[in-house]
């Protein structure tokens, strides 16, 4: 059931009707039921991907919790009998029984994560490899497409979502954060909540918790305000990034005949195309939440506005970047070996080095892995690869760029400055965008190397006819793309939201029936209208 | 109290201005099928026609174009309507003779068989579109899309027609705001006037398919269906094919209708028989080459039918019955 | 004491910082990931604690004072 049909309106809407009749305490109830039955709705078979980490997820959370207490228990009985070394040798022995747990489930989960997701690339690949191999020497003893002898593993929805959120709490747990909840089926809603399903965001125990377990009392504004954001986010993905697909993959397709400035063009509606239906969707998501009384994480905070591409990844999928820094950044970095590792090297006369070891690798680690994230396939850690050396690079070069900056006689927050660093990152974020749009990773440098050719040859009329985005929908984009513009600087002030609950009450219902009468009328969906298919000349 | 009321006059104030603008919004978007395509408003123009409606025709193009209910009217007092559609198929046939029943029991059904070869393989959306945009929301109505439907539609399109037009934005024009609610008939009863000439020398009566010519198991079935609604609602049901030259025809198909027909015990009878009778003269009475009738032919066979039900049916003869004869001048007019 | 030796540590660091006074280390962005992570280690070795990724959040490197809060609290466990 995809966000944007009816059937997901009228799954909600139902939902919600249950959830605000039934009493209190029993409403988590309805959460869980209503995700489960999102679930089983889409595919049956994701039930059982769910459980599984639902399952193995509690159980060792609760193992570590019982193995903590009779480690207390024991402590404070032989506190007088035991050394100091002797507790910390015990309290060692319980946290490697703990880590081995721990261990033993991260690995569990992410082992089926990796196994859904990389099993079909993984053999597709093999496969090609096999067949060039066996065609090198002409025995061409398979066909090519009944050589999988396996059935191929179908990814359960939001698998990725939620392991990274089930392992976050287990370590958390781990960590001693909080304490776990005992309740398996209060668990398995934090596990599930369907409206983060899909695309996020991926939602920390300590604040979903609070939120899911403890309802609002029935409030108008948050149905209203919810649903506010759930128009919104469909204007973003509607209107803008479902109009843009055509264009992006047509030039990419067709880019030994359309290079240079229609490439370039790709890769800003690529840009645009990329946030409308990532940020659209998560409005979508925090809207729904938003209307059950929930408020999850922001997962984006106007990243196009960023000034560095650090910055632009602590603003853009912020819930997977935290994600990162907390459970593999920080372990990575934050530990007796690579401390150790960077110590010696400084030592041994290359302090620079050594300062950055203990946090550039663990930020290689990092962007390998992201690369990973988006996509099963080389080019997406190639691109993670490009991103790590830009932060690099801009990390390394950013003493060079402010003494130029000083050197120019502007400050550091004057608007020039501001306005180029802010250009300069999306111009490069954006461009690196290009492996995503590439099939690749060599039509990615290829696709490159053809964004600075030929040039001159660039006319509008060939992007209206040719590469499928016409005129009118090219103007409807622009001036959406403008709308969300304006809307991210007036949000730079606060939420846009509440500068519209202060308006008169007349003015709100014009600018909510704008936005209605926008989606329903300019969205991208449906199967659009031929006036002469309707001219009748059949019988 | 007082205030409760006042509340609730508020909430369906807000309610109704919602839903008029929904509905605005909606109308503005659906094609007008007013200039062009007009079999599309056939549908929606039933509705106000219905009370005074005892026989009702269903069929394709040849039906709307080839019957003309005021001939019926004028010689017999026969008061019809034709609920046909370009290239309309049987199911599409059995939700209006179904819908039509709701409205109010005919006492005659005539079904124009012309289109019968076709089956799935002929679904087009514009056709279905045209035939349901008018249709009035009811069971009938989803059934009916539900049945119709290509792979890529989806049943909210036919609930919500804005949902299926809102990429028409593109070519609205201020006719499209004019004309949002206009309500007056642009057929007559169902009957579109083709005044073209366009004639053809050859004989209609060879049909041009092949000898093998079976009919689809979905139109059966619904063949099927609205016989048993019409027994079972206890109308009488006439089965026929309106004159026309046509490649949709074979003597084949003919006789499988014939016999379906005779395993009900019911009459079916193809006018192409009785081309001289009526007077039909192909090469004037035909928009295009003879696969319609245009005006002329029409008047000519409409009032060749007339007779035909006159003789064969128990219709009443509404002419001495003044709001029958009220109606029938406010449409003529 | 504790504190003194850490003020040592973050001046081989950062020397020209009063860090008596100041209490946005993290926020104000003098120190940075480098500066951080350096720090961290000469901590562990120095007081023989262990600090892990839990500890990685801004409030606990914001001042000498609360970096000395942390060390307290680690070298108790």
């Amino acid at each position: 059931m995809p966000f944007v049909s009816i059937e997901f309106a009228l799954f909600v809407t139902a939902a919600l009707i249950l959830y605000y009749l039934i009493p209190k305490r029993f409403r988590w109830i309805v959460l869980l039921a209503a995700s489960y039955v999102f679930y089983a709705i889409s595919d049956v078979q994701n039930l059982f991907y769910i459980v599984f980490t639902t399952l193995t997820v509690y159980a060792s959370a609760a193992f570590m919790e019982n193995r903590q207490k009779r480690s207390n228990e024991y402590l404070s009985a032989n506190r007088e009998r035991l050394s100091k070394d002797e507790k910390k040798a015990y309290k060692a022995s319980v946290k490697n029984k703990q880590k081995l747990i721990l261990w033993l489930c991260v690995i569990l989960n992410f082992g089926i994560l990796v196994l859904v997701k990389y099993f079909n690339p993984c053999l597709t690949a093999a496969q090609n490899f096999a067949i060039a191999y066996f065609n090198m020497f002409r025995l061409n003893m398979f066909h090519n497409s009944d050589f999988i002898p396996f059935k191929n593993f179908i990814m359960p929805l939001g698998i990725s979502f939620y392991t990274f959120q089930s392992i976050g709490y287990l370590i958390d747990i781990y960590y001693g954060k909080y304490e776990r909840e005992h309740n398996l089926f209060r668990f398995a809603l934090y596990v599930s909540f369907f409206p983060q399903i899909i695309q996020g965001p991926i939602s920390r125990f300590g604040d979903l918790s609070k939120e899911l377990y403890t309802p609002a009392s029935f409030d108008f504004n948050n149905i209203r305000s919810g649903f506010y954001r759930v128009m919104w986010g469909l204007f973003k993905k509607l209107i803008v990034a479902d109009r843009l697909g055509g264009y992006i993959s047509a030039t990419m397709a067709m880019k030994e005949n359309y290079k240079g400035i229609y490439i370039l063009l790709a890769l800003f509606f690529y840009s645009m195309q990329l946030y409308g239906d990532f940020s659209g969707g998560i409005d979508v998501a925090v809207g729904v939440a938003e209307m059950f009384g929930i408020r999850l994480f922001e997962n984006f905070e106007r990243p196009f506005f960023s000034k560095s591409i650090t910055e632009y990844w602590q603003r853009w999928h912020i819930t997977l970047g935290t994600w990162f820094k907390d459970y593999i950044f920080y372990p990575l970095s934050v530990n007796r070996s690579m401390i150790k590792l960077g110590k010696t090297v400084r030592e041994k006369g290359m302090p620079t080095l050594g300062k950055r070891i203990p946090i550039y690798l663990p930020m290689l680690a990092v962007w390998i892995v992201t690369g990973m994230w988006h996509g099963s396939t080389g080019k997406y850690v190639v691109w993670g690869l490009c991103n790590f050396v830009f932060i690099v690079l801009g990390t390394e070069f950013e003493p060079v760029s402010k003494k130029i900056i000083a050197s120019l006689n502007l400050s550091e927050g004057s608007f020039p400055v501001r306005a180029y660093r802010v250009v300069k990152t999306f111009l490069l974020m954006s461009f690196l965008r290009i492996f995503d749009i590439s099939h690749d990773t060599i039509a990615a440098f290829t696709g490159v190397k053809y964004a600075f050719l030929e040039w001159g040859s660039f006319s509008w009329e060939k992007v209206y006819k040719d590469l499928l985005l016409p005129k009118e929908d090219l103007i409807v984009v622009m001036i959406a793309v403008a709308v969300m513009f304006v809307f991210s600087l007036i949000q730079r002030k606060g939420s846009v939201r509440a500068r519209i609950f202060n308006l008169p009450v007349p003015v709100q219902w014009i600018i909510l029936s704008a936005l209605i009468v926008a989606v329903s009328v300019f969205g991208y969906y449906g199967m659009g209208y031929d006036a002469a298919s309707f001219i009748y000349g059949n019988i | 109290m007082k205030k409760n009321l006042k509340n609730i006059l508020i909430i369906l104030f807000k309610a109704a201005l919602i839903i008029f603008l929904a509905a605005t919004l909606n109308r503005i978007f659906m094609p007008k099928y007013i200039f062009e395509n007009q079999d599309g408003r056939i549908t929606g123009e039933y509705y106000p026609c219905a009370k005074y409606t005892d026989v009702v025709f269903a069929g394709p193009s040849t039906a709307f174009s080839g019957i003309d209910p005021a001939v019926l009217w004028d010689e017999e007092g026969i008061s019809s309507f034709v609920r046909a559609n370009a290239s309309q198929t049987m199911w599409i046939s059995y939700y209006m003779i179904e819908d039509a029943i709701k409205c109010r029991k005919p006492e005659l059904v005539c079904l124009d068989v012309t289109f019968i070869k076709y089956d799935d393989d002929f679904v087009e959306e514009p056709s279905t579109r045209k035939a349901l945009d008018g249709m009035r929301l009811s069971p009938s109505k989803i059934e009916c899309a539900r049945a119709s439907m290509g792979k890529d539609e989806k049943i909210a399109d036919y609930i919500y027609p804005l949902f299926r037009f809102h990429s028409r934005w593109q070519e609205l024009s201020w006719d499209d705001i004019r004309y949002a609610w206009y309500d007056k008939p642009v057929t007559l009863a169902g009957y579109i006037a083709d005044r073209n000439i366009d004639g053809t020398d050859e004989d209609v009566l060879v049909y041009s398919r092949g000898d093998s010519d079976p009919i689809g198991a979905r139109t059966m079935d619904y063949l099927d269906r609205i016989i048993r609604l019409c027994r079972e609602n206890d109308i009488q049901l006439m089965l026929f094919k309106t004159p026309a030259f046509s490649d949709n025809w074979s003597s084949d198909l003919d006789s499988q209708i014939a016999a379906k027909a005779s395993e009900y015990g019911l009459p079916y009878i193809n006018f192409d028989a009785y081309n001289d009778d009526i007077g039909l003269d192909y090469k004037l009475d035909t928009p295009d080459r003879g696969s319609h009738l245009n005006d002329t032919g029409a008047k000519k066979f409409s009032s060749y039918l007339g007779r035909y039900i006159r003789q064969n049916y128990a219709v009443t003869d509404r002419r001495p019955d003044k709001k029958y004869v009220k109606h029938w001048e406010k449409l003529l007019r | 004491m504790n504190k003194d030796r850490i003020i040592e540590i973050l001046m081989e660091v950062h020397p020209e910082v009063d860090y008596e006074t100041e209490n946005g280390l993290i926020d104000k962005r003098i120190f940075d990931s480098f500066d951080v992570v350096t720090v961290v280690g000469e901590l562990m070795d120095e007081f023989d604690i262990e600090i892990t990724a839990e500890h990685m959040i801004p409030e606990n490197f914001n001042s000498a004072e609360a970096i000395a809060e942390l060390v307290e609290q680690l070298e108790d466990e």
